[in-house]
């Protein structure tokens, strides 16, 4: 019996959500660092709640993106590791479906959580309470775009020395479009605006990630795996 | 069509051979050039009626901003050349151009910040193009970083020319960032359909210029490439006649 | 051939922002002589590489 491409992605995902939840202290260290680094600001910048709400946007994406690149570390390294990539690339099975699946998956183990867990570093940082679900929805659509741009640059970092710093360096340009988006629909959703024109660019920012990241990080794991 | 040239490309002592024999042809034209258009920018061409003698700025971070534009593209071809068809004198190239790049960044960025201060009032400000070109500046440094940190050199190849391709959607967003957003940078004067807004005058030296950057990066780019070649070609026999 | 300045001390100023124009050319052309001045010193280095190795195994 021959197994489809889809078929072999979704066994790809089932085996990613079962192995991460067998590790939960993994899972809540990006979302840790998240609220530290969100409770940070307030203490370095000014406790004063107008001024914090003026920068909330900044500070939630900032903590968001630094979060998830902590996260991207757990995207392929361990898989890479004990030689799990090696038999997806050599399994005859389509690498990219099965990239675009873990990193699906890794989205819903790191991204969500995070949006989801967001309001409450919101409301420390003044956020109303309307603004909450376009905090969520930005951050949540954000996370995907960031998770799937983190995918080719820790597809190419993975044959290399210090691979961590690098995969921080070469992600930021690549998620400086999904930062600014980002911010500006999280800042329309505080002051009450209509954030649906960033979130239409970062969904089509995620769109264009969905069509070609996956083929990208494929690429660069095979390049790495050689 | 005969594509004898284009093979003869992959050839390490032929692309050596070509790039010593036509270095100093267009290192020499590229200074003549840049003598030329630098007379007739500063000394020739009549000052702008808003800028003054300001606008003087725009022979040095146009013709800049331009060649980091070029450079980045050519670079992202001869990753994508060297992908491709798995030609090791295509992802030399790319990684000889890495370096200028980086460079003529920092000048159309640097360049950018003082023309910026007394027109705008800021040395920087954070709109779509200034950004944008910003990012292009860490793409370079990324690239050059990747290699850096990959051994193998084979590897190291190949990941960088996936990042120079992945990077090159940056190149059309700074282009038309201007156009797209409302951005306080300059909207296309020179590079857009149609006539150039510029006066003939003001005109020649700025193009004189941009084709001078560009002869330089040519000579530049072939002073690399022999020096990459050389390093990865190792202990081939080809090598002992060109260094004896 | 005209000039469009009466006086060197006119160009020198650029009608007042001779402070950025001349910091301008010089960040352009200097950074032009540099990376003219890296090529050829990384190629001198690589030929020197080569002739050593070449020593080593002939």
């Amino acid at each position: 019996m021959k197994t489809s491409a889809l078929a072999a992605a979704r066994l790809v995902a089932l085996r990613d959500l079962r192995l991460a939840f067998r590790k939960p202290s993994q899972l809540l260290q990006p979302l840790m660092f998240f609220m530290i680094v969100a409770t940070l600001f307030p203490l370095s910048l000014s406790p004063e709640m107008s001024r914090l709400r003026d920068a909330a946007p900044g500070v939630l994406w900032i903590g968001a993106l630094l979060s998830s690149l902590l996260a991207l570390e757990f995207l392929f390294r361990e898989d890479a590791v004990d030689g799990t990539l090696e038999q997806f690339a050599l399994s005859g099975q389509s690498l990219t479906w099965m990239l675009f699946a873990k990193t699906c998956t890794h989205w819903l183990i790191t991204g969500v959580p995070l949006a989801l867990i967001a309001p409450v570093a919101a409301a420390a940082l003044g956020v109303p309470g309307e603004a909450m679900w376009g905090v969520v929805a930005s951050l949540a659509l954000g996370s995907f775009a960031m998770s799937l741009v983190g995918s080719i640059s820790a597809g190419l970092t993975l044959g290399a020395r210090r691979g961590g710093v690098l995969l921080s360096l070469l992600t930021l340009p690549l998620a400086v479009p999904i930062l600014i988006f980002g911010a500006r629909a999280t800042e329309l959703a505080i002051t009450g605006g209509n954030i649906a024109p960033p979130m239409y660019l970062l969904g089509a920012i995620a769109m264009l990630g969905v069509t070609l990241a996956p083929l990208a990080a494929a690429a660069a794991v095979r390049i790495g795996l050689e | 069509m005969n594509w004898t040239w284009f093979h003869r490309l992959a050839s390490p002592p032929h692309v050596y051979a070509f790039a010593q024999r036509w270095t100093r042809w267009f290192g020499g034209a590229a200074a003549l050039a840049m003598l030329i258009a630098l007379y007739g920018g500063l000394l020739l061409a009549p000052p702008d009626y808003q800028q003054k003698d300001a606008f003087r700025m725009v022979y040095v971070h146009a013709p800049g901003a331009w060649l980091s534009l070029m450079i980045y593209t050519t670079m992202a071809v001869a990753a994508a050349v060297g992908l491709i068809w798995r030609m090791k004198v295509a992802h030399a190239a790319a990684a000889a151009c890495a370096p200028v790049g980086a460079w003529f960044t920092v000048v159309a960025l640097g360049t950018g910040m003082l023309w910026g201060k007394p027109m705008w009032g800021a040395y920087w400000v954070w709109d779509p193009r200034l950004t944008s070109e910003l990012v292009l500046l860490f793409l370079y440094l990324g690239y050059m970083g990747l290699r850096a940190g990959i051994e193998d050199p084979a590897k190291a190849d190949k990941a960088s020319a996936v990042l120079a391709v992945v990077g090159v959607v940056n190149v059309p967003i700074i282009k038309f960032s201007v156009e797209w957003w409302n951005s306080l940078h300059q909207t296309p004067t020179v590079m857009q359909m149609g006539k150039p807004k510029m006066d003939g005058d003001m005109l020649w030296p700025l193009l004189l210029m941009f084709v001078a950057f560009a002869l330089y990066f040519v000579a530049v780019l072939l002073t690399r490439l022999r020096a990459e070649l050389l390093r990865r070609e190792r202990n081939a026999s080809w090598i002992r006649e060109v260094v004896a | 051939m005209n000039s469009s300045f009466a006086t060197f001390s006119d160009f020198l100023a650029m009608s007042g922002y001779g402070k950025y124009v001349w910091p301008c050319f010089l960040l352009g052309f200097g950074v032009v002589i540099l990376n003219a001045w890296l090529a050829s010193r990384s190629l001198a280095a690589a030929k020197l590489e080569a002739r050593r190795r070449l020593e080593m195994n002939p």
